[in-house]
């Protein structure tokens, strides 16, 4: 496959060394929705790093990446929110799909029971999420053709149906890992976020407290989702 | 003393899936470790070299039972008393491994050990059982020329699964080539299938007639040929063997000399000859722990029991022996110092690694040299080909014995002390954890130490919590970790009874997570290590029925607990649901957000309380810990670190108190502040996910100094809110800062006229540098607040951290911590105070960036001004009243308890507050500066009097003689009268001698004097050829009854107390128990 689409892969460090001296990346907040084992963090492994860890261990609450693409002329750095699988942590998915631009709803091509809890991923963004949020359908594990349960076409129809990106890929082998992610890369309308985005440089200057309440800066925002529930403690 | 070892090499199966097979050989092997029985070499290790060998390693003895013969020129061995003994010692190591599910399948004059004392040893027994029958490994199994008919017929390995009286055949061949000699048989000549051919029924006649003519006892000849007997229904197992006419003389019980159950020796008893134990001694241990399950079970338990646990029960034999090593034990404490290597050894056998061509998978290799040797050794008649032999390397380690010279390292970290305001000048420990960890002879007396003390465990549990706080021996951390988490070494029998076969719903989440759980370990990589982790995960989640569920991260929770009880499935699961039930407070709920706000609030509230630059830079960014800690919280850090630095963590974790985790994630973070200091939200959080190398005993340091040197009230002030940043502090424990700290009042300059803590600082945005400045010479900064703890409320702490008034300096970090500190005022009462009054009386948010290490000294002075605000703004001047009132019996009682404990210093500290506090008093004008000075007079006043109350020196000493100068001596002497006193009354109370002739008691004018035994003059070892029954309850009964009708009707007692006997007799149940 095509090498990593970036000139610099280490995510974390530095600002990148823009080829465009002026061409500030664009952040694209990106969510990996999905059953358990699936190959969620593989897949998002695969796309930062490049590599493929056999027996990856659970992710537990979630885990977050950076990698930065470039499209065209434009610096793409995508945010990724990896969450766990495990239907219990579902409750703390709404914090980070909350102003994500874009979401890879993954399945186990192996079992046809992954699509089924993809497809209530899909419906739970359409819901919920960000209304303009591209969702792409990803049927992992395409190395393990011969153990295929979920037929390509039974997929292909129900996202097309609901308006979704679909591929199948390979974390292991890393066939199209990189192509999901540059599909949703040319979706997004990148000029939009680039305006809504360079109105301020960073948060709100005294805002200690609202972080994620600069708008569409995309953040997580811990504190307004699940929190509220919590002792309305300070009150008075 | 010294002891050889052996090693084995296997080549790993060169097939599909090769590259787990040497963690399942492994995995399987772990069982093995835990058979000891005195006729088999001790099983000690397993592995792969890193020269990528699998290797074994087996407590080895140079001399064969080959040797002997040849010894005896290759003849036959004529000795009826030695045969019968070899054959007794055969069979029952072997019913030995047959009552534990192995077989040995690998039996021949080769493979029969020899000790010292001539004693059988059984060897490579493990062989079959770990390979799974050759599935795993190139391996040797099966001497072509021992092998039983139906196993050579079967022509495959795999058929041996079905064979189970294979071996039986193979001893009856032994012991005919012990009778008539090796060359009876098998000549030499290379045509080994010959004497296949023959083993028929005419050539079982043949052989009667040749035993029979060499003289052989008839029992020994009988023997022979029920081992060799053709049809496999028919043959006996070993159980039956052991009943033979040839060892029981005829009679029906079993031979007692082998004493099967008593498997478990110790190094040194090991060579004795005489296998005889003290089985009364080991019975009535037992029993102790035999409440309500019987006592097969429980052998059986013991069987199954790890070797970690061998020394424990190896104590029940001789309770008041000091512990020893075993030899598992010695051996590891020897690779310790990397004075074994298993590469070195090899090496000196020419053996080097294999060539990495050779490693590959689907490689075969065929030999065409094969010398006579190997083809009489190896299994190639049923075996494809393998020129892989049966060889043993053997090597040689000094046993260490327990008096050694031992490195002193010292003092572990303790939870004892309770917080301080102030750094302790305790520098962190400064000798490695692996340093300790590398040292054998540390190793050696801690491994001694640690067994006594979980020998006596729980009556050690003191001394346990205190040596562990200084280090837990590797090789006991299984056990030791148990009994801290109060679970006794006497397993629990909870875990068998729960099923672990039924699917639950949880199955399919466990299938997909344990081939993920922590599998570059080589134990929980291995088919063994999946099912014991399915098993245990299941039977948590069945015994606790729905009260908590699996959450993923329950697997890397489990993972330590079964790598250290790999043999032991009970303790570990007994162990996860302890640890879990201790530390994971709600965590592993269904709906378990409640749990988990509040660890991620604590982890806020320490962060800025103890390093407000940080926990600034994080708000700005707006990251929050659930983005990162989550996961650390969810698995004690089992998920972000190897299970070797997980060890040590946990050490500390199990001794700590139940919400350390949250300290923890705060030494995470501050150990790579600087680097998040520097950075933008993503790369902050890519640091979190990809955390850079994190010291462990750095981290521990760092955590146990941050929990002591926290104020409880900041982490668990009821009223705390998830959005809160914002460390705050209760009013007692600000109190105890107050002189400490620059305190800022962020409240409105109206409010601040009203009524402030003396010395505090009204905020305005032109006196930060003011503030920076006063900064440098306090401890802490403390922002007064009115409305609690919002972030947004606390805008001005906030900008003091940024504008510089943290000074932290990492270099005097332990000296100088910054903190930031909120406190509104959080007593209870003060808060319910303010919602009866509404507005802004209540809370006192005190932010603190780095400033705020000066302003604390000043807290109770807030909480005054603060009831002072309640009293003048609202109309309920009882309530305030009252709250005055308890405010004051507060302090004085603070003063009181401060006046108890340092009685000199303390009071001088004191005046010279109060000295201070006056003159401030004479700034403020206002009504509660006038209260405050009121309150400082009262104590002064107190303390005063107290003072006064106390007779001086002087006046002591010019009392007189009477009277001791010090008190302590006064006091002696009042408690001496004391008791001279009722010494007194006592004595006047006693009857008289005339009085007690009366009562008719009377002394012996004689003294009697009984002669005692020595140990040596009498033994009181228990009859060898006594048996014992189990205990049962028909049997209890049976002795009661006896017991009674004897004292009823036979024993000797007076008339008078006849009565009184007969009618005790209700109850002798209670005798009988104690005789148990």
């Amino acid at each position: 496959m095509s090498a990593p689409p970036t000139n610099e892969s280490a995510p974390g460090t530095a600002p990148a060394p823009a080829p465009v001296p002026s061409a500030k990346p664009v952040q694209v907040k990106l969510v990996l929705l999905g059953e358990a084992a699936v190959g969620k963090s593989s897949l998002v492994l695969r796309f930062v790093n490049n590599e493929f860890q056999e027996n990856k261990e659970p992710t537990i609450g979630a885990a977050f990446l950076t990698q930065k693409c470039r499209l065209e002329d434009k610096i793409i750095k995508f945010e990724i929110w990896d969450t766990a699988g495990q239907e219990r942590f579902a409750s703390l998915a709404p914090m980070y799909y909350r102003n994500a631009q874009a979401a890879v709803v993954a399945y186990d091509i192996t079992k046809q029971a992954s699509l089924e809890k993809a497809k209530s991923w899909v419906k739970e963004l359409q819901r919920q999420a960000n209304p303009n949020i591209i969702i792409a359908l990803v049927g992992n594990k395409l190395d393990l053709e011969a153990e295929r349960t979920v037929p390509t076409e039974e997929a292909q129809a129900y996202a097309s149906e609901q308006g979704l990106l679909f591929t199948e890929a390979s974390a292991k082998s890393g066939e199209f890992v990189m192509e999901v992610f540059t599909e949703i890369a040319k979706k997004i309308p990148l000029e939009h976020l680039l305006a809504s985005r360079s109105r301020t440089g960073a948060g709100p200057a005294t805002g200690a407290g609202a972080p994620g309440a600069g708008g569409a800066n995309g953040r997580v925002d811990l504190n307004q989702s699940s929190g509220s529930a919590a002792t309305a403690g300070g009150c008075c | 003393m010294s002891k050889v070892l052996g090693i084995q090499l296997l080549w790993p199966h060169l097939s599909e899936g090769a590259d787990r097979s040497a963690s399942n050989l492994v995995g399987r092997f772990q069982r093995m470790k835990t058979l000891n029985s005195p006729h088999l070499c001790q099983c000690i290790d397993a592995g792969t070299s890193s020269s990528g060998y699998i290797y074994t390693v087996l407590e080895h003895f140079p001399r064969t039972l080959a040797d002997l013969m040849n010894e005896n020129g290759g003849g036959g061995i004529k000795d009826p008393a030695v045969l019968r003994s070899i054959a007794l010692q055969l069979v029952s190591g072997l019913e030995y491994l047959y009552a534990n599910g192995v077989a040995h399948f690998n039996l021949s004059l080769g493979n029969v050990l020899l000790d010292a004392s001539n004693s059988v040893k059984l060897s490579n027994y493990h062989l079959y059982h770990i390979t799974k029958g050759g599935e795993l490994a190139e391996v040797s199994i099966g001497n072509p020329a021992y092998l039983a008919p139906e196993l050579i017929a079967s022509g495959s390995l795999d058929a041996m699964k079905y064979c189970h009286k294979g071996d039986v055949w193979t001893v009856g061949l032994i012991l005919v080539d012990m009778c008539l000699g090796s060359s009876y048989r098998y000549d030499g000549s290379d045509d080994l299938s010959k004497i296949l051919d023959i083993q028929t029924m005419p050539w079982l006649d043949h052989l009667h007639g040749a035993l029979v003519a060499a003289n052989i006892s008839p029992d020994l000849i009988s023997f022979i040929s029920r081992c060799l007997t053709m049809s496999v229904v028919e043959r006996p197992s070993f159980y039956q063997l052991l009943r033979h006419d040839l060892f029981t003389g005829g009679q029906k019980a079993p031979p007692r000399t082998e004493s099967l159950r008593d498997a478990q020796t110790s190094l040194d008893d090991s060579d004795l000859p005489s296998l005889q134990r003290p089985a009364i001694e080991e019975k009535s241990i037992r029993y102790r722990h035999l409440s309500r399950h019987n006592l097969h079970q429980r052998q059986q338990q013991k069987l199954e029991d790890s070797d970690q646990s061998d020394y424990f029960l190896s104590s029940k034999h001789s309770i008041y022996q000091p512990p020893q090593l075993s030899l598992t034990e010695q051996y590891h404490l020897h690779k310790l110092g990397a004075s074994i290597s298993i590469e070195q050894i090899l090496a000196k056998y020419g053996i080097g690694s294999i060539p990495s061509i050779d490693r590959l998978p689907l490689y075969v290799s065929v030999s065409t040299e094969l010398d006579k040797h190997s083809l009489a050794d190896n299994t190639r008649l049923i075996h494809h080909v393998s020129s892989y032999q049966d060889q043993v390397y053997t090597f040689t380690i000094d046993l260490i014995s327990g008096d050694i010279e031992v490195p002193v390292y010292t003092v572990g970290l303790a939870f004892t002390d309770p917080w301080t305001p102030t750094p302790s000048a305790r520098s962190k420990p400064r000798k490695p954890l692996q340093l300790k960890e590398k040292n054998a002879f540390y190793q050696v007396s801690r491994l001694l130490k640690f067994k006594q003390i979980v020998r006596e465990f729980p009556l050690s549990a003191v001394e346990l919590q205190k040596e562990a706080a200084i280090d837990i021996p590797p090789l006991l951390r299984g056990i030791v970790w148990a009994c801290l988490l109060g679970i006794s070494p006497d397993v629990n029998v909870e875990y068998d009874f729960i099923d672990k076969n039924t699917p639950t719903s949880a199955d399919r989440q466990l299938e997909l997570d344990i081939p993920r759980c922590h599998q570059y370990n080589e134990l929980l990589s291995s088919e063994e290590g999946h099912m014991k982790m399915a098993r245990i995960l299941k039977a948590w989640v069945l015994s606790e029925e729905g009260n908590l569920v699996y959450w993923q991260g329950l697997d890397s929770l489990m993972a330590p607990f079964l790598a250290l009880n790999f043999n032991d499935e009970a303790r570990a699961f007994l162990c996860l649901k302890a640890f879990i039930g201790k530390y994971f407070d709600g965590l592993f709920m269904e709906d378990n957000s409640v749990a988990l706000n509040r660890h991620i609030t604590a982890v806020k509230c320490i962060t800025s309380y103890r390093d407000p630059q940080l926990a600034s830079h994080l708000i700005e960014l707006g990251i929050t810990p659930d983005m990162f800690a989550i996961p650390w919280i969810m698995t004690m850090f089992a998920q972000i670190f190897q299970l070797d630095r997980l060890y040590h963590l946990w050490d500390t974790i199990l001794l700590g108190p139940k919400d350390f985790c949250v300290f923890l994630v705060y030494a995470i973070v501050h150990q790579i502040r600087d680097q998040l200091l520097n950075k933008d939200f993503s790369s902050c959080l890519v640091l979190f996910s990809e955390l850079p190398p994190i010291d462990i005993e750095t981290c521990i340091y760092l955590a146990v100094e941050a929990w002591r040197l926290t104020p409880p009230s900041v982490y668990s002030l009821p009223g705390l809110s998830l959005a809160s940043w914002v460390g705050q502090i209760g009013i007692q424990e600000f109190t105890e800062i107050v002189g400490r700290s620059v305190i800022v009042d962020c409240r409105s300059a109206e409010s601040f006229q009203n009524h402030h803590v003396a010395g505090s600082i009204s905020f305005q945005p032109q006196m930060l540098e003011t503030i920076r400045k006063k900064s440098h010479n306090y401890l802490y900064v403390v922002c007064i607040y009115a409305t609690p703890t919002s972030v947004r409320g606390a805008a001005e702490a906030h900008e003091l951290v940024k504008s510089g008034v943290s000074h932290v300096n990492p270099n005097m970090s332990s000296q100088s911590i910054t903190q930031t500190s909120q406190s509104k005022d959080s007593s209870n009462e003060s808060i319910s105070s303010t919602s009866s009054t509404g507005s802004s009386k209540g809370g006192f948010t005190r932010m603190v960036s780095d400033l705020g290490k000066k302003l604390s000294r000043r807290q109770e002075k807030d909480v005054l001004v603060g009831k002072n605000i309640l009293k003048e703004d609202v109309v309920s001047p009882t309530l305030v009243q009252s709250k005055l009132a308890l405010e004051k019996e507060k302090q004085q009682d603070a003063l009181n308890r401060k006046l108890g404990l340092r009685p000199s210093k303390g009071d001088l500290k004191l005046r010279n507050i109060l000295k201070v506090s006056d003159s401030n008093d004479s700034l403020f004008q206002s009504n509660e500066s006038l209260e405050k000075s009121l309150n400082f007079e009262q104590k002064q006043t107190k303390l005063k009097s107290i003072l006064k109350r106390r007779a001086t020196r002087a006046e002591l000493e010019s009392a007189g003689s009477g009277v001791a100068p010090s008190i302590v001596e006064t006091q002696r002497r009042l408690s001496r009268s004391i008791i001279e006193d009722s010494l007194e009354n006592k004595l006047r109370n006693r009857p008289d001698v005339m009085e007690l002739e009366e009562k008719g008691i009377y002394f012996c004018e004689t003294v009697e004097v009984h002669t005692t035994f020595r140990k040596s003059e009498y033994n009181r070892k228990p009859d060898g050829d006594v048996t014992f029954k189990h205990l049962t309850p028909q049997l209890k009964v049976q002795i009661r009854n006896e017991l009674n009708t004897y004292k009823k009707n036979e024993m000797d007692v007076h008339v008078d107390v006849l009565d009184f006997l007969l009618q005790r007799r209700e109850t002798p149940a209670t005798i009988i128990d104690m005789i148990c």
